[in-house]
């Protein structure tokens, strides 16, 4: 690594730390008078499982997109195209539903949303967050090996 | 991208019924669970939950029927694409149903009916690109030639 790629990975990491900043201020801030004590331990598990459905969901959609179409100009007898890095795939998009449903959890609780919207928002956010953090992963690990 | 639908869908057509056969149990057993549960109480919330959930067993529905159990040229290609978001979501639904009994303090053996309609539906979803994949595969395996 050259001095040039060692000062834009420092610019890119310290934009990301610094970014964090308001995100703590704000979760320092969540707890305050909104009751996350009343709500049982099932409820928290089942808001997890219900993130983890939209990580699938987004985790399925990419991989049918990347994995099942064949484009113009391919023979009708190509080899059907295959993940390259099949781990980063899965862990970035579970790694982004998980966080994304999370927040957007402590988010809709703290704005007391009904509790069936709640999971509504969960598995929306998870699904975006799913399919956002594998885009941006696919940057620096290009998914399908025929790319 | 263009979708190739005929070829992959003749490779798999007895496949495809069952498919679409247990993508309409899903469907109804969810507008059922919904409509039993959440109609007539004219709460705001459940009214928009329940209207979500008419909108997505209609594409699921749509789906199952024009993608899977009519013949092979007939296709809609935007629910193609979402289909297995559609069916992540209606499992979703069910855990929603699940979070808002354990919130309530009233999950008891009966709410577990819940947790298994929705890993039916979202076993239908994985199922279903498997199934797709494995048939693109072997639609483009190359035969091996006899010596």
């Amino acid at each position: 690594m050259n001095r040039q790629q060692y000062l834009v990975q420092l610019l890119r990491n310290s934009v990301l730390l610094i970014s964090l900043l308001p995100c703590l201020a704000l979760a320092q801030a969540l707890p305050n008078g909104v009751g996350f004590e009343d709500i049982p331990m099932a409820a928290y598990g089942v808001t997890i499982a219900t993130a983890l459905m939209g990580c699938i969901a987004g985790t399925l959609h990419r991989m049918s997109t990347l994995l099942e179409d064949r484009k113009v100009g391919d023979a009708p007898d190509a080899p059907p195209p295959a993940l390259r890095y099949p781990k980063v795939f899965i862990s970035s998009n579970i790694l982004g539903g998980l966080m994304a449903g999370w927040l957007s959890f402590l988010t809709l609780t703290h704005a007391k949303t009904p509790s069936l919207l709640v999971q509504c928002g969960v598995l929306i956010s998870a699904f975006a967050g799913a399919v956002a953090i594998e885009r941006l992963a696919a940057k620096l690990y290009p998914n399908v090996k025929s790319q | 991208m263009p979708i190739f639908l005929p070829n992959r869908v003749a490779n798999m057509q007895p496949e495809r019924k069952l498919f679409g056969l247990a993508k309409l149990y899903v469907c109804l057993v969810s507008l059922h669970t919904a409509w039993s549960l959440l109609a007539g109480l004219g709460e705001p919330d459940h009214v928009i939950v329940l209207t979500l959930t008419v909108l997505v067993v209609a594409l699921g529905v749509m789906d199952a029927v024009v993608n899977d159990l009519l013949p092979a040229h007939f296709c809609a290609p935007s629910v193609f694409r979402w289909k297995y978001v559609i069916f992540i979501a209606l499992g979703a639904g069910q855990m929603s149903l699940i979070y808002q009994a354990a919130t309530s303090y009233r999950v008891d053996f009966s709410t577990l009916r819940y947790a298994l309609d929705a890993t039916a539906a979202v076993g239908v979803a994985v199922l279903d690109l498997n199934a797709r994949w494995v048939a693109r595969n072997e639609s483009t395996a190359v035969p091996r030639s006899v010596a």
